[in-house]
């Protein structure tokens, strides 16, 4: 096998892109861009399938490329979940846009583009790809909510985003600026070996770390940094929604996990008591007490989506924050998280949009009311899905969930609070899926008010059945997932 | 074919019934009934051929070889999980893995063969029901429920198998779940079974924590260790052995309705009656006797478990048969004899004769299915929903010539009637139970045999009576509902039954037919070793099952006639011949009921009334249990409704808030939060924090602060406001060291304290002045007084400037061994004295020194930090050792004078 | 440091002189009669009506982002060009890449119409 497999999905990606700009401008409205779209996606997903299976040596690729983008397992690994992440939301947009009169070609083209910036991302192993990859994921997804342009709600998501993303990067490039001023190296190797030479100016590895972590944090949509989530998820197309809330987070969490790990893996800036580590639990307890409890009070099924999207995070950084430890596990438990968490969103958000045809779409837990008794083979995946965000056996929620809690148990001490505080959000969580289900089955549809009638799409369905599979295959055999992200792990650590 | 061929089709075997009964649950309402009827039959045929083609391959490989054959197939590994085990914690796996050798095959083909045959005579029975697509779907999910519980090779998989036959028991009984009756017996079968699946869950912890593997293969392995002592917390329960089998055991008297549990059983006939004959008679009720042979050599580790079963096993097969004799109702008393059967099974089993108890598995599955199946055929005949009472049949022998028939067969082969099949079996039994009962020593379980053998005799006579007074009352005389006839209305005046009866289409009497033949030969299989002919169901079990070894040396002895075999055959064919008899006498073209007139009535009354137990269930168990759950209820009400609705809705409000406060929209407020987040984690970073721990070892203490990026440290050990460490000249500057250790000398002591040990395993320091202070009561033992009943001042200590003084006031003290009876007891640091009364729970005090040590931090920003923590040391006094040692001495040997 | 960038700051210096020196200029030395008609807005002469201030047909922004597209283009070329003998194939290759990659974003504009002022 040749050692180009390893990049080759983002190469597959890239050309897609352009070709699909290509078909878009010279056979308008003609051609099945969202099912050109997914294959592409898929593609790229299978030969990363392909490459982690392999066992390619990646010592054959040129030094220059390596230094740049990272040819490891995780990679790969990330490859796969950004890939399937992004070729579910493809598949949701070919029935939502058709539906809702908005099919046009950018949406794929923006789309791919975002993908492959997540899928950079996730590979950076050097500052100045770190940047490239976030601003070419995060461009296109400032377009994609801004999508719907007649929709005020839509454009003001978009411009919230933009703004305070702006703000983010803005800080993230800054705390980049100062690692590099510290240690002379933008690769995140070299910044590890001087940090753990204790090289560098303590004040500014310290203002740096404070600044990346605060701006990968925001990509992430962890408490404090969140306050964009709401409304830009709810404002959002809602593959849009899906594509920000599995392959965005991804990425963000790839490149959050080589940033601490590679560049501040040392024992200084990893210290247990003053490093990164306290620091990520906090941001993980506000994440998940703030996500849970607002989750409560919401109206909105797709706003409780986006606070529930922040709690998922607090759940993830939870792991990540005991990766200083015990660390195959938990960055195993964080990808292995992250494959459940997209399969399960995709799951929730796909029926939410199956669910509403034209004019009668199903937003708030109101418009879900009996929507259960009327079209059951249409809630069936809304229930699996929320069944699965909740953590329930046996769906891959469950397995996600068991393994950052025993991970998190595992290293004892203060971590078994935090592990506490896990348990008994997500058991305040379930309050608000449940109540998904409550509606869906228990409700009668107040009177005269529009009831939501399933929408017919042969994408949506195919992507809602993908997911389904995924979410109970994860759940009944979690092993074989569970040992992808062990070996990725791996790769992640050596 | 290749073996590869064959474990597929182990796997297709549960697959088929699966996906007929996934496809008929999700589309079978949609569909014609045609396509429910090909895919449900279709797919148990295909299962059943397949079963057929493996188990005539494992005939083959049995003969080839002596270990005999199996097929396995690891269907795909489920999970590993770490389980604490005697031998430490192992990883445990727990594979999907199927097994197919002599004892699950067979149940695999009487499963597929009889469901088979259940699923032909359903055609015509549901033709009408407006469930017909649902009931087809339940039925297929139980066959591969069922399957996954016989031919799972470990305890997990078949315990998926065991909770889905359950969940399909449930929802078949409850099938007409619009009746509230049905629905309550639905109910009742669930919990029943919940109560028996908590044993199994219990038992198969037990085995796997003894033997570290969930397999059958690998437990029956290792049952000889399985004697060690079984201990739970403390208290030694039996042997591991015991504990398994008697908790497993447990789970089978729920599933397999044994006593106490069989109350589920007769009030399950509630459901379809294919239902009855497929679940409640043929299979998933035999499931108990297939675990407990399955694991047979854990069983025999255990003789208390052994006797248990086999006294349990046969008084359920004597009470349930007493009751089957005073009950009217055709399905009732086939409840009641199966309950019965199920106990010839488990004495069976209880003796040792594992395999004549599996064997009567068989037979039983063949004659039983055919007469709920002949019932079923008489009520539809009669128009009848749900009850046919036989002293309101009579005649349908004329009327019903092929149900008839069968039913006649089975009866004859329940009864025990030579050459028929049950005869073989129930002989088999009654054989087992007297070759324990003539078994010579060490085997002294003599008595058990006896017993077994004693009430099985009576028990096996009740079935030929009940049975035959059925068959008299029902199908000879005359049709007693018919027009004009005695039975003719009830007491409202309508029709019981349809006046003129007819016989079944032939879907159903077909079935009844083959199953009716199969009562008759399938006993061939295993004629007696005896009389000198070929018992190969022996041969085959002998692969799978394990025996005690008397039974053993019985098979291995030559054949020829034996007194155990002679004791067997006279209780045998004296049951069938006393039974039969007196049925003929009194019901024989009868239609009065002169058995009830003949019997005290008292004594029928309560036999009719089962015994009362549902009733005396209802007083013991459930009337408390009803209190409890009130009790329980007003507590869900009143705490946890606060907990689960009011403080979400509380958090919900507040959330709200919070929302409307900061999530308003608003991308300056938005901006702001950030802000101020990142704030906070430039605060986290800028801010030292020193998070200092110190452990002390006698008078050295060693500390550490928090390791941290431009992190300096000074350490003044003693908190006199002069750094210690580093050392240097103007105590301003920092070191690198985090994590020093100091050794303290007296002058560095605050003061002195009393550490007087508490029940929580921590000391309580109590610090000392110059004044004598009195030691607070709480910090005492209960009984440290001298006499409880006079009064006492504690005691009181204080430091005198050399050396701590306790003041004993009338407090007990004492050091290791005597009793201290001076008033003032010097004390030097590092001494232990015990306090309290020598049969209370005394508490030791000793003497510590104070210190309080000091950190300060600063890191790269230029911030400083400080943290003190106060510790104990042990410090030996600043006087030469010899002289403490000698003053010492002196004061506490004038103290103990 | 400094005296090798003097005539940089010099030339600096110079502009911000010119500039403010122009505005300095013009309203110092020009005369001012301020009259009632000359303070109210002038809008071709009828009645102002809207907002004031200036606004801009979005396709002067189109036009200007395909303009700073192609600026970079030529921004790498120079450069390029200079090191062209020393990057060798490799450098010839990537400067393919880039050029087709632009090449297909012209193609895709030029066809959605962006480079039409009329439409």
């Amino acid at each position: 096998m040749n050692a180009w497999l390893l990049v080759a999905p983002l190469g597959v990606l890239a050309f897609a892109g352009l070709g699909i700009m290509l078909i878009d401008a010279f056979s308008p409205g003609r051609a099945e861009l969202a099912g050109v779209t997914t294959t592409a996606l898929l593609m790229a997903g299978l030969i990363s399938v392909v490459a982690l299976l392999s066992g390619v040596d990646p010592g054959e690729l040129p030094r220059s490329l390596r230094a740049f983008i990272a040819v490891d397992h995780a990679g790969l690994y990330f490859d796969v979940v950004i890939c399937a992440g992004a070729a579910l939301s493809a598949l949701l947009a070919g029935g939502y846009l058709k539906e809702h009169h908005l099919e046009r070609g950018e949406y794929y083209v923006l789309l791919i583009f975002s993908a492959l910036g997540a899928m950079i991302l996730a590979r950076a192993v050097d500052l100045i790809t770190l940047f490239i990859g976030l601003e070419t994921m995060s461009l296109g997804v400032y377009c994609m909510i801004a999508y719907r342009r007649t929709s005020i709600r839509a454009t003001e998501g978009a411009l919230k985003y933009f703004l305070l993303g702006s703000f983010a990067a803005a800080i993230l490039l800054f705390g980049t600026a100062l690692i590099y001023g510290a240690t002379g190296h933008t690769d995140l190797a070299g910044i590890g070996n001087v940090l753990a030479a204790g090289g560098a100016d303590a004040r500014l590895v310290l203002l740096a770390l404070a600044l990346i972590v605060v701006g990968l944090a925001f990509k992430v949509s962890a408490v404090p940094f969140h306050m964009w989530t709401p409304d830009a998820y709810e404002g959002a197309p809602t593959p849009t929604t899906t594509f920000m809330a599995v392959a965005v987070k991804t990425a963000g969490f790839a490149i959050m996990l080589r940033m601490l790990i590679t560049a501040f893996g040392d024992p200084l800036s990893a210290s247990p008591e003053t490093g990164w580590p306290p620091l990520i639990a906090g941001i993980a307890i506000l994440s998940m007490i703030y996500g849970n409890v607002a989750g409560l009070a919401q109206t909105s099924v797709k706003r409780m989506l986006a606070y529930s999207s922040i709690a998922h995070a607090g759940y993830i950084l939870v792991a990540v924050a005991v990766s200083y430890a015990a660390r195959e596990q938990a960055i195993a438990s964080v990808l292995y998280y992250l494959l459940a968490y997209t399969v399960s969103n995709v799951l929730a958000f796909g029926s939410l949009i199956l669910l509403g045809s034209r004019g009668k779409e199903a937003v708030t837990y109101e418009d879900l009311a009996g929507a259960g008794r009327r079209h059951p083979l249409a809630a069936l995946p809304l229930v699996i899905g929320v069944l699965s965000l909740m953590g329930f056996p046996p769906t891959a929620g469950f397995f996600a969930k068991y393994y950052v809690l025993t991970t998190a148990l595992s290293i004892g001490g203060g971590m078994v609070w935090v592990a506490i505080i896990l348990v008994l959000s997500s058991a305040l969580g379930a309050y608000y899926y449940l109540k998904v289900i409550v509606f869906l089955f228990m409700k009668e549809p107040q009177a005269g008010a529009p009831k939501a009638v399933p929408m017919r799409s042969g994408y949506v369905a195919f992507a809602l059945v993908l997911a389904g599979y995924f979410v109970i295959k994860m759940g009944v055999t979690p092993e074989p997932y569970l040992r992808m992200a062990v070996d990725a792990a791996q790769s992640f650590i050596s | 074919m290749s073996e590869l061929l064959y474990e597929r089709a182990l796997i297709w075997i549960i697959l088929l019934p699966l996906f007929g009964a996934i496809l008929n649950g999700l589309f079978g309402r949609f569909a014609n009934k045609d396509i429910v009827s090909a895919l449900g039959v279709g797919s148990v045929a295909a299962s059943f051929g397949l079963a057929l083609i493996c188990f005539a391959h494992l005939m083959t490989g049995m003969g080839a070889s002596e270990q005999g054959t199996q097929i396995a197939v690891t269907a795909y590994q489920w999970f590993h999980i770490s389980l604490p085990t005697v031998g430490g914690v192992h990883e445990v796996a727990i594979d999907v893995r199927f097994l197919m050798d002599a004892l699950s095959g067979l149940m695999t083909l009487v499963v597929t063969g009889v469901g088979l045959v259940i699923h032909i005579y359903s055609l015509g029975y549901m033709k009408d029901d407006p469930g017909y697509a649902r009931f087809f779907a339940y039925l297929n999910l139980f066959l591969a429920s069922m399957l996954i519980l016989v031919l799972g090779s470990n305890l997990p998989v078949m315990f998926v198998g065991w909770e889905g036959v359950g969940l399909c028991s449930y929802l078949l009984i409850g099938f007409w779940y619009q009746t509230p009756e049905f629905a309550a017996a639905g109910k009742k079968a669930f919990i029943a079974n919940r109560i028996g699946d908590f044993g199994v869950l219990i038992g198969m912890f037990i085995l796997v924590s003894a033997v570290g593997s969930f397999e059958f293969a690998d437990i029956n392995h290792a049952a000889p260790a399985l004697t060690q002592p079984f201990f739970l917390g403390s208290w030694q329960l039996g042997t591991l052995a015991t504990a398994a089998a008697l908790f497993l055991f447990l789970g089978c008297t729920g599933k397999s309705a044994q006593i106490p549990l069989y109350v589920w059983l007769p009030d399950a006939m509630a459901g379809p009656t294919p239902v009855s004959a497929l679940i409640h008679a043929a299979t998933m009720v035999t499931a108990g006797v297939y675990l407990t042979c399955r694991l047979s050599p854990v069983f025999l580790e255990s003789p208390t478990a052994m006797a248990v079963i086999a006294v349990i096993g046969s008084m359920t097969a004597l009470v349930a048969a007493s009751i089957a004799v005073a009950q009217n109702e055709m399905k009732k008393i086939l409840a009641y004899s199966t309950v019965s059967q199920l106990g010839f099974m488990f004495a069976a089993v209880g003796v040792g004769a594992f395999s004549a108890g599996f064997f009567h598995v068989f037979t039983h599955a063949f004659f039983k299915a055919c007469l709920f199946l002949a019932a079923g055929s008489v009520m539809h005949a009669v128009g009848s929903h749900s009850d046919a009472d036989i002293f309101k049949l009579g005649g349908l022998r004329k009327i019903m010539p092929r149900t008839h028939a069968a039913f006649l067969l089975a009866s004859l082969s329940i009864a025990g009637v030579p050459l028929f099949a049950g005869f073989f079996s129930k002989d088999e039994i009654l054989l087992g139970a007297a070759e324990l009962a003539y078994a010579p020593e060490p085997f002294s379980a003599n008595w058990v045999g006896w017993f077994v053998l004693i009430v099985l005799g009576i028990a096996a006579t009740l079935t030929a009576f009940y049975m035959f007074r059925m068959y008299f009352l029902a199908f000879w005389g005359d049709y007693r509902s018919a027009e004009g006839g005695p039975e003719a209305h009830d007491s409202d005046g309508h029709h019981a039954y349809d006046p003129n009866p007819h016989e079944s289409p032939g879907s159903m009497t077909w079935p009844l037919l083959i199953l009716g033949s199969g009562a008759l030969v399938v006993g061939w299989l295993g004629l007696p070793h005896e009389w000198g002919l070929p018992n190969w169901w022996a041969g085959w079990m002998s692969h799978s099952i394990a025996s005690v070894p008397v039974v053993e040396a019985a098979e291995g002895a030559e054949a020829g006639i034996s007194l155990p075999f002679v004791t067997s055959m006279v209780f045998g064919l004296t049951a069938v011949t006393v039974g039969i008899g007196a049925a003929f006498k009194l019901y024989f073209n009868r239609s009065d009921d002169r058995f009830r007139d003949a019997m005290p009535r008292g004594l029928y009354q309560l036999m009719a009334d089962k015994w009362r137990v549902d009733e005396l269930y209802q007083r013991v168990l459930l009337r408390p249990l009803a209190a409890l759950a009130a009790f329980v209820g007003w507590i869900d009400q009143t705490f946890v409704d606060m907990l689960l609705t009011r403080i979400p809705s509380q958090l919900a409000l507040l959330s709200g808030f919070v929302a409307t406060r900061i999530q308003n929209g608003r991308v300056y407020t938005y901006g702001a939060v950030m802000s101020v987040g990142l704030a906070l984690v430039t605060w986290y970073f800028v801010v030292p924090r020193p998070l200092l721990d110190a452990e002390t070892e006698g008078a050295t203490a060693s500390f550490e602060a928090a390791a941290g990026m431009g992190y300096a440290y000074r350490w003044d050990f003693d908190s006199d406001g002069t750094w210690d460490a580093p050392l240097q000249e103007h105590g301003e500057s920092f070191g690198a060291d985090r994590s020093p250790s100091h050794e303290y000398g007296p002058e560095a002591l605050k003061s002195h304290v009393l550490l007087i040990a508490q029940e929580d395993g921590d000391d309580a320091r109590f610090v000392l002045t110059d004044e004598p202070q009195p030691l607070p009561e709480s910090l005492l033992p209960a009984g440290w007084m001298e006499d409880p009943s006079v009064g006492a001042t504690p005691p009181s200590a204080f430091f005198d400037g050399e050396r701590v003084i306790l003041r004993r006031n009338s407090a007990v003290v004492a050091t290791t061994g005597a009793l201290v009876t001076e008033e003032l007891i010097p004390l030097s640091m590092g001494e232990r004295l015990l306090l309290g009364r020598l049969d209370t729970n005394r508490t030791s005090i000793r003497v510590g020194g104070l210190v309080e040590a000091t950190v300060e931090v600063e890191n790269s920003f230029g911030n400083r930090a400080r943290q003190s923590v106060e510790l104990v040391v042990n410090v030996p006094p600043e006087r030469p050792e010899a002289d403490a040692q000698a003053s010492l001495t002196t004061t506490r040997d004038e103290v103990l004078r | 440091m400094f005296w090798e960038y003097l005539p940089v700051f010099v030339m600096l210096l110079v502009a911000v002189l010119v500039a403010v020196g122009l505005f300095v200029l013009t309203s110092s030395v020009g005369p001012k009669k301020m009259t009632p008609e000359k303070a109210i807005p002038y809008e071709g002469g009828s009645e102002t009506t809207g907002a004031e201030g200036l606004r801009l047909s979005v396709k002067f922004f189109l036009t200007a982002i395909l303009f700073v597209v192609f600026d970079i283009e030529a921004v790498f070329l120079y450069p390029w060009a200079g090191l062209f003998s020393r990057l060798g194939w490799i450098g010839l290759v990537e400067m393919l890449v880039f050029l087709s990659v632009l090449g297909v974003t012209l193609a895709y504009a030029w066809k959605k119409g962006a480079f039409e002022w009329e439409k």
